[in-house]
């Protein structure tokens, strides 16, 4: 398999912090990689650095063999907690349309009014997360989840190769997250999908590779979480163990807060 | 009241709300929707260095005090572009540094015998034909960069890291949005005033956030209610002998009052009677 993103020596640092440092690895066409890693660890940081929005300090990121800004058109980005105010006057569709404009040099943004074919590509991707129902709902009259589903949607409608999910799940009640989990196996399907998330329920199922990031980058193209990868996130000395079955096992090896304390 | 019509100055006063009213809904709603009242405060008073420079080197006021506030509010978007939390202080910055620039250079003009108040407060029925001609040729550019730029504009209001994302050029989009609030602003001027362009900025797009499901459909309708509340304030002013401007802006507040009043009402009863069905079909 190709790879379509490679990272070579890569770090990254804010304000004289390392939020990534020294991260070499590649990822192969049609993978779905689970990013896993503490609050702070550099999660965000190495989907911002996939999606152009940031730049290496050191080190290249390249996707599809080239610079992330220009790869634009081909990467679907679900940013974390969406910044998009429930007041604001726009409806599922229309936020949904703001998916294709980019990308293409300035013909595919300036303007006011819409390609014809927009209308259809809007009522597909929203069809893909279920919600084509919505298209004329006010964007603050839906829930978390429809709304992070519109905001999928959103990702999906330029038909991506790449789809960057930034923690889809962090602000949804249970019943939503699994609707998430579900949508996200069959988006699997025909794209390469880096699913960050600090909940391993929700991305375990589908990965069929692991990053780990905490400052450093740890990657295993097989969904094996490794010693050091396990060293590395939550602090623990096992063996390597299959993704599934760390979950399965995580209430037994995972220290709570105070036994770690007083280790 | 409808004899006032036939005097010049009432007719010329007609046109500038109308093209006050064009100015301030469809910028104000981008103000609204982006958090940035704040910055047009800043702006407006950032202007007043213009009419103290326009006076102390003899240029064109409202041509001289426009390019002015443009100028600090694009040098001070540019400055906060990447770290858009201090952007409090360059505010700060243009309101009070704007403010002073202005009052020093004014003391240092000679025999300058200008009415502050009507730059303060505007004086809607004192609007001549040359002002009038610059508010019309503002107002054209301004409503040429919403049409020509909606999509950029909409897509930087909604979500900037996500237009980012997508590799649209959201730094001179911004740069752009806030050069139009200043422009916006600067044609207000000389009918409403520095200060109260401020609550014809927000008033007339919050109220019209209320009932809006698209960005176009809350400038239509935010320069209705900008319309609405000039003409009221006019026909006041001119009943009364009141100061128009103040009249415009306590017709938008007065109103403002009201919606808020009824959509308390009107939630109170949502909620009283959702209860009263849960406690009936209750066990």
């Amino acid at each position: 398999m190709p790879s379509v993103i490679a990272f070579e020596d890569v770090s990254f640092r804010y304000d004289g912090t390392w939020a990534v440092e020294d991260a070499s690895f590649a990822v192969a066409e049609g993978a779905f990689v689970a990013v896993l890693g503490p609050n702070g660890g550099g999660k965000t940081t190495l989907a911002k650095l996939i999606t152009g929005l940031l730049r290496p300090t050191t080190g290249r990121v390249r996707v599809f063999g080239d610079d992330p800004a220009r790869s634009a058109r081909r990467i679907g980005y679900v940013p974390q907690a969406a910044t998009i105010s429930p007041a604001f006057p726009i409806t599922a569709g229309d936020l949904v349309a703001l998916g294709l404009d980019g990308g293409e040099g300035p013909g595919s943004w300036i303007g006011f009014g819409r390609r014809r074919n927009t209308r259809e590509a809007v009522r597909t991707a929203l069809a893909s997360v279920e919600m084509a129902a919505f298209a004329d709902r006010p964007i603050g009259a839906l829930s978390g989840g429809q709304r992070q589903r519109v905001l999928i949607a959103r990702a999906l409608v330029a038909a991506p190769d790449i789809l960057v999910l930034d923690e889809p799940t962090a602000s949804i009640d249970p019943a939503g997250r699994s609707c998430i989990v579900e949508l996200l196996e069959r988006l699997a399907a025909d794209r390469t999908v880096i699913l960050i998330s600090h909940d391993l329920a929700t991305a375990v199922p589908q990965a069929t590779a692991v990053a780990c990031v905490n400052r450093q980058v740890l990657y295993n193209p097989d969904p094996i979480l490794t010693e050091p990868m396990l060293t590395l996130v939550y602090g623990v000395h096992r063996p390597d163990c299959p993704m599934g079955t760390f979950v399965h096992d995580m209430a037994r090896v995972l220290p709570v807060r105070g036994e770690r304390a007083h280790a | 009241m409808l004899e006032a019509l036939a005097y010049p100055f009432m007719q010329k006063a007609l046109l500038s709300v109308v093209l006050i009213s064009i100015a301030c809904g469809v910028v104000g709603s981008l103000v609204v929707v982006n958090r940035m009242t704040f910055l047009a405060g800043g702006v407006a008073h950032a202007g007043y260095g213009g009419v103290g420079l326009a006076f102390f080197a003899g240029w064109p006021v409202m041509i001289t005090a426009t390019l002015f506030a443009m100028g600090a509010a694009v040098l001070a978007a540019l400055v906060t572009l990447r770290e858009r939390e201090r952007m409090d202080v360059a505010v700060g910055l243009l309101w009070a540094g704007g403010m002073a620039f202005g009052v020093l250079l004014l003391d240092l003009t000679p025999g300058y015998n200008v009415d502050l108040m009507s730059y303060l407060f505007g004086s809607i029925l004192a609007v001549g034909s040359d002002v009038l001609r610059t508010m019309a040729v503002s107002v054209g550019v301004l409503v040429g960069i919403v049409v020509v730029f909606y999509r950029p504009l909409l897509a930087v209001s909604v979500d900037r890291e996500f237009a980012r994302a997508r590799g649209l050029p959201v730094a001179a989009v911004h740069v752009l949005l806030v050069a139009s609030v200043a422009l916006a602003v600067m044609t207000a001027v000389p009918a409403i005033g520095l200060i109260l362009v401020i609550a014809l900025l927000t008033i007339p797009a919050y109220l019209a956030e209320m009932t809006a499901r698209s960005l176009a459909m809350l400038m239509v309708t935010a320069v209705l209610w900008a319309l609405a509340f000039c003409l009221a304030g006019l026909a006041l002013a001119y009943a009364f002998d009141l100061t128009s401007g103040a009249v415009i802006v306590a017709s938008a507040v007065v109103t403002l009052a009201v919606a808020e009043g009824v959509r308390f009402i009107v939630r109170r009863a949502r909620r009283g009677l959702a209860g009263r069905l849960s406690s009936a079909t209750g066990p």
